[in-house]
């Protein structure tokens, strides 16, 4: 399954959508969303369960960090919701780059569940943690590719190792989030913006906030875009943890 | 660094030479085309047009480049000589720029113009002397021009010899790149605006450190990423021009990953296309939509080989 799921009528992206506003709706905690059952929901509601349980894959470790970040961790329901949808749809094996992407997609979703006190040793489908050598060194656009496409482990229990390295990389991180603007790749420039606004060093500040308020505005049709930048908006005023 | 690896500010050898073979050819197709450039001689000065005029110019100073830099092979460097003095004599060694001078006393192009001769030791008396009491008045420094233009006549007028009268910090703070704006927001004007800036305020890396230091740290920060999107879509003149930014700086950049797609790009007459326009097979109608691309390719590769040979060279510094 591709991480990022293309807009082509029979796809899961319907699901991705409507999940990714959901989880917008609990992050601002409109309607009493944060905590609960709403994954749970979510699924039960999709008229086939497999498209709602993809999309929960799809998202990773984004399902649950609304909530978390709003103190208020998934209840149980939720809890085995993503513990079904990763066994449905298990992180593909091997070494190749994509299989790398979903050891850092699962490492970021595995460490939300632990620091909620779930216990996830025995999740079926779940790929192996790995170190963050797989980033790539050197050139700023691979950086920015892959960081890309792993946004959703940009948040607050990330592993130190690899927020110091992206930490480290901030200039490229940048680098990627200006090319990605002028390509109109909004939900691309929005990832980038959400790991430059994890750990925020000062003089990019501005140019971060001047990023996500556009995002905000010109990704209106987007729910994917919108829940980034929520979630950046939350990071960055979030107290150092 | 001399490296075969890809970073942008290393010094890659088979990079450096694929600039060089795709500078000379560009000179070599120019050298070919270049009763193309020719002026139609039965109009009256004011009425020649000023395309045909504007490329001349480049010519020349593509041509003043070329023996500036002095890295050029044999072969090369005399035909870029050879341009530089065909483009004065169309210009009937400078007449034809002092009537339009003296026809349009408030434009500044037949200054701007004149540059490139003038550093290269083509003077024309009378246009000298209509300059130098225009450059006095106090119209000369009112002109409504954008910011990067303001910045163009100051560099000429540098160059031609008049004392600076301009405040160009404050000339500088006025362009698109002075104002160091969000790296997302550059569009095409204002990128053939930027590329100019550093032009001027270098005059075309020959002195790197007419650019201020914040704005070489912007550009070492954002130029890689622009080089990427216009190479992404393959925009070869402006390409080109981001290109020569990057051998303007004091601590140039290079960017060897782009080298091979411009040379494969490159027409084996040594055209230059400029990535928006399908070049027509007829070289004499290819001429018009490619002499500007290929000029700058002769002048990106010149710099690019001058700038990696300076950075080469044991005791020269490279900061």
């Amino acid at each position: 399954m591709p991480i990022t799921a293309s807009s082509v009528p029979g796809t899961v992206e319907p699901a991705v959508q409507a999940l990714a506003s959901e989880l917008l709706r609990a992050l601002d905690d409109q309607e009493g969303h944060a905590g609960g059952d709403h994954l749970d929901r979510f699924v039960d509601a999709w008229d086939d369960r497999s498209r709602g349980l993809a999309a929960v894959r799809v998202l990773g470790a984004d399902v649950l960090t609304p909530s978390a970040l709003r103190g208020a961790p998934a209840g149980g329901a939720d809890e085995a919701v993503v513990r079904a949808a990763v066994r449905a749809y298990p992180a593909p094996a091997g070494h190749s780059r994509g299989a790398t992407l979903w050891n850092v997609r699962d490492a970021a979703l595995a460490r939300v569940l632990v620091a909620a006190g779930t216990d996830v040793t025995a999740w079926e489908g779940l790929a192996s943690p790995r170190s963050p050598g797989w980033l790539p060194d050197g050139q700023w656009l691979p950086l920015a590719a892959d960081l890309s496409r792993l946004a959703c482990a940009a948040h607050p229990w990330a592993d130190a190792a690899l927020r110091e390295r992206v930490a480290a990389r901030r200039r490229d991180v940048a680098r990627g989030l200006a090319r990605a603007l002028l390509r109109r790749d909004l939900l691309g420039a929005a990832g980038l913006a959400r790991w430059l606004a994890l750990d925020r060093a000062g003089d990019d500040e501005p140019m971060v906030e001047a990023a996500l308020g556009q995002l905000e505005i010109v990704g209106t049709g987007d729910p994917r875009v919108l829940l980034q930048c929520g979630i950046a908006h939350r990071l960055m005023t979030r107290a150092p943890a | 660094m001399v490296t075969s690896g890809g970073q942008a500010s290393d010094v890659d050898v088979v990079a450096v030479r694929l600039a060089r073979q795709v500078g000379e050819k560009a000179v070599s197709w120019l050298g070919t085309m270049r009763t193309c450039f020719r002026l139609e001689r039965d109009r009256p000065g004011q009425d020649l047009d000023n395309g045909a005029l504007k490329s001349l110019a480049e010519l020349a100073l593509a041509g003043e480049i070329i023996r500036r830099e002095a890295v050029a092979g044999p072969h090369c460097a005399r035909t870029a000589e050879g341009l530089l003095e065909f483009a004065w004599r169309e210009l009937d060694e400078g007449e034809v720029l002092y009537r339009l001078q003296a026809g349009t006393p408030a434009a500044t192009h037949p200054m701007e113009m004149y540059a490139s001769f003038a550093a290269t030791g083509h003077r024309h008396d009378g246009l000298d002397r209509l300059t130098t009491h225009l450059h006095g008045l106090r119209a000369s420094r009112v002109s409504e021009h954008v910011p990067n233009r303001r910045l163009a006549v100051a560099a000429v007028a540098a160059k031609i010899g008049f004392p600076l009268r301009d405040d160009l910090a404050a000339l500088t703070g006025r362009t698109w790149l002075g104002g160091m704006p969000e790296p997302w927001m550059l569009d095409l004007a204002n990128a053939y605006g930027l590329t100019h800036t550093v032009f001027h305020l270098t005059d075309y890396g020959d002195r790197p450190e007419g650019l201020p230091g914040p704005l070489q740290g912007y550009l070492h920060q954002w130029l890689p990423v622009w080089v990427e999107v216009y190479r992404e879509i393959r925009f070869w003149d402006l390409l080109l021009e981001l290109l020569i930014v990057g051998t303007c700086l004091k601590r140039p950049l290079f960017f060897p990953a782009v080298w091979p797609e411009v040379a494969a790009a490159q027409q084996a007459d040594g055209l230059m296309p400029n990535g928006v326009t399908t070049p027509p097979a007829d070289p004499q109608a290819a001429w018009v939509n490619h002499r500007h691309p290929t000029i700058v390719a002769a002048i990106a590769g010149t710099l690019t080989l001058s700038r990696a040979l300076t950075r080469a060279t044991p005791g020269e510094s490279t900061s």
